[in-house]
């Protein structure tokens, strides 16, 4: 099956490293990865929909259940989709067919490909919201990507109040107040991210204290970061991933991955 | 025609229930199929009022119709941040504390409801003022008083490094709810805060704490306790300093001149001018000159006080204000529909003046008051603390201590006198 297509057509491929970003345009190998790097792929939902009848036979027995049982067609259709291009992706990379490509979750609940013991030092991590689905993929190290609408309507002094800390408000309310939306999203991104990469809940995200860090310029390059009682170095890189999109990537450095999860 | 029949009751006992038709999911199918069957017409089962409010919220958040009791919350289309949107509507609408992963771990309505019925009877025992933070645990209970921004926040951060055995109560500020009229003085608020205190803790010995706002506050509930002869165990201040007895030496001057015997604004120069002096004193914390002059304006201030006074203890009827530009710029960064009540505590604790308390007093404190207290590690509360008067240096400042790391700390801190005092060991 000749899924290049689908990537060279319908994804935005970017590789970040720290302190840079740019479109990748070479390998998609993990021979050629290099160990400081994450790729990123992004992709609108409305540019998928016409290869559904493909990617819906890539997605396991377990997964068409999961589909079946969303609420609305829309979100069937966007599991699918998403689950389908995730495998395609990850078949790009080990240079196999996609339906070969296993997906299987660990006891964090963090999603991990499974193909006869290989390829245990990937990691990837899948975010979306209704328009777009986001991966991030690395080596050797645990990931965490966030991404958001930015033009969402809610209730923003509430959880700003709830989960995050002092100094994460003070920061937003010192900026102007147009931005302060924006600066909402940004906060909440990182923090699902930082929980994503380290498999904390979500109690934790008022421990995962990103005041420190946070500038006006989007954030690329290493952090370190208190949560709860350990502290964590980070590999973070934001980017505006469309209109009306907000995208964290954060993988973290100090700690080796935990094949048993 | 259609047939009602009660599903098991999930809500507050005694709450009625609601006539809404709901899609049949789960078990309940089985059994309305049944009966569908035996009686050849349509069965619709009946929701709680909690359900249906439930079942708003969700329609409203995920911006669908047609939800089931038992669908899966994250099936119908939210996200983490539906999740959180949802938990901090239930909360609001319920006047409940709930954990940050409450919606993963109930993820339907049916779940969520007996969740918030379980916290409501809970709450039923209590005052309305009461936000129950833990609730479990063996230890004497610690009520924390909410600070100027009339809410609890802080104390929830704080409990999740205490003791588990610590059961923790929020008291909010009154007004909290657009419905509530804010208490016009300490002393009115204390009162009704010790009947709130009184639905969980019948009898002393008390464990009080205030941070910022709300360390007066704490400290009058311990006062009007001593005075009724209850006990407190443990009174708690955070980094607030007494207030200076030259507020009251202001209202009582500018009453003397005013036409309408009611004390003047505190105008903007004499505000902007501390703020000034507060940098300057930052800077030169020991110098002798400064210092002796904030002694010598206290002692005379006293004393115009003793001759001038006409009310020992604060009268709401004749407050002090700050001059409206300067009110406004202090309650700026508070959302606009919480103002009115920030204004109101602001003035409350402007307009405060402490009487002698003969109990014992922890004070945590993040650094010297240079301006208002220069060379006084109390921070002026030495002067109105008559037993033993403990002050602790916490690292941090008044804006990050309930901020990782300085939080876990001020927990271990506050933990620590707690063991000391009586009901724990």
């Amino acid at each position: 099956m000749d899924t290049s297509k689908i990537l060279q057509q319908c994804l935005h491929h970017h590789i970040h490293t720290s302190g840079s970003s740019y479109p990748s345009t070479g390998s998609m190998r993990f021979q050629d990865f290099s160990p400081d790097s994450i790729h990123m792929w992004s992709v609108r939902y409305a540019s998928l929909d016409r290869y559904f009848p493909l990617l819906s036979t890539l997605v396991s027995p377990e997964e068409e259940h999961k589909a079946a049982g969303f609420k609305k067609s829309d979100d069937t259709r966007r599991y699918t989709l998403r689950q389908g291009i995730l495998r395609v992706i990850l078949g790009q990379y080990i240079q196999e067919d996609p339906e070969k490509i296993q997906i299987v979750r660990k006891k964090s609940g963090k999603p991990e490909l499974h193909l006869d013991g290989r390829y245990s030092d990937v990691r990837f991590s899948l975010s979306h919201t209704d328009e777009m689905v986001c991966l991030g993929i690395t080596l050797s190290c645990e990931i965490g990507l966030d991404i958001v609408k930015t033009n969402s309507s809610i209730p923003f002094p509430e959880i700003e109040h709830y989960l995050f800390t002092v100094g994460e408000r003070r920061w937003i309310e010192q900026t102007l107040p147009e931005q302060r939306s924006l600066q909402f999203f940004r906060i909440w991104s990182l923090k699902e991210a930082l929980l994503k990469a380290t498999g904390s809940d979500a109690t934790m995200m008022k421990e995962a204290d990103v005041s420190g860090i946070i500038t006006e310029r989007f954030l690329n390059g290493f952090y370190t970061i208190q949560l709860g009682e350990k502290e964590f170095q980070f590999f973070i890189c934001e980017s505006d991933c469309g209109e009306g999109h907000h995208c964290v990537i954060a993988s973290c450095r100090n700690e080796k991955i935990n094949p048993e999860g | 025609m259609i047939f009602f029949i009660d599903e098991t009751p999930k809500d507050v006992p005694g709450e009625a229930t609601e006539k809404k038709e709901i899609k049949k999911s789960g078990d309940s199918i089985n059994l309305t199929n049944q009966l569908e069957k035996m009686t050849g017409q349509e069965i619709v089962p009946r929701m709680t009022l909690t359900e249906t409010k439930l079942l708003h919220l969700w329609e409203e958040i995920l911006e669908i119709h047609d939800i089931a009791l038992d669908d899966d919350f994250f099936l119908c289309g939210g996200n983490s941040l539906d999740a959180i949107s949802l938990l901090v509507r239930i909360q609001r609408e319920y006047q409940i504390s709930l954990a940050a992963d409450t919606i993963y771990r109930y993820p339907t309505i049916r779940s969520q409801a007996s969740l918030v019925a379980e916290n409501i009877n809970k709450l039923n025992n209590y005052h309305r003022l009461i936000v129950p933070i833990s609730q479990v645990g063996r230890l004497p209970p610690l009520f924390c008083v909410h600070p100027i921004d009339g809410w609890i926040g802080h104390y929830r951060d704080l409990s999740a490094f205490l003791n588990r055995e610590q059961p923790v109560y929020g008291i909010r500020a009154q007004g909290w709810e657009p419905t509530e009229t804010p208490f016009q003085s300490i002393q009115e608020a204390a009162r009704e805060y010790i009947l709130a205190i009184k639905t969980v803790q019948k009898t002393g010995p008390y464990h009080l704490l205030g941070f910022s706002g709300g360390a007066p506050y704490v400290y009058e509930i311990a006062l009007q306790l001593e005075k009724n002869g209850e006990k407190t165990a443990f009174l708690g201040l955070i980094d607030t300093s007494a207030p200076a007895p030259e507020v009251q030496t202001y209202k009582n001057v500018t009453r003397l001149f005013s036409p309408s015997k009611q004390p003047m604004k505190i105008p903007s120069v004499v505000y902007w001018g501390f703020k000034r002096l507060k940098t300057w004193s930052i800077a030169h914390p020991d110098n002798m000159i400064y210092v002796s002059l904030v002694r010598l304006i206290r002692t005379s201030s006293g004393t115009l006080n003793r001759v001038l006074v006409s009310e020992s203890h604060s009268n709401p009827e004749s407050p002090v204000s700050f001059a409206s530009d300067v009110e406004e710029s202090r309650i700026a960064r508070f959302p606009e529909n919480q103002r009115p009540l920030v204004r109101s505590i602001m003035k409350n604790v402007l307009n405060y003046t402490p009487l002698d308390y003969s109990g014992d007093m922890i004070f945590f404190s993040t650094g010297p008051d240079t301006v208002f207290h220069p060379g006084d590690p109390t921070r002026g509360w030495g002067n109105y603390v008559k037993g033993s008067l403990i002050v602790i240096t916490v690292p941090g400042d008044h804006g990050n201590l309930f901020s990782s790391p300085y939080c876990k700390i001020l927990a271990e801190k506050i933990e620590e006198r707690l063991l000391m005092t009586d009901g724990y060991q």
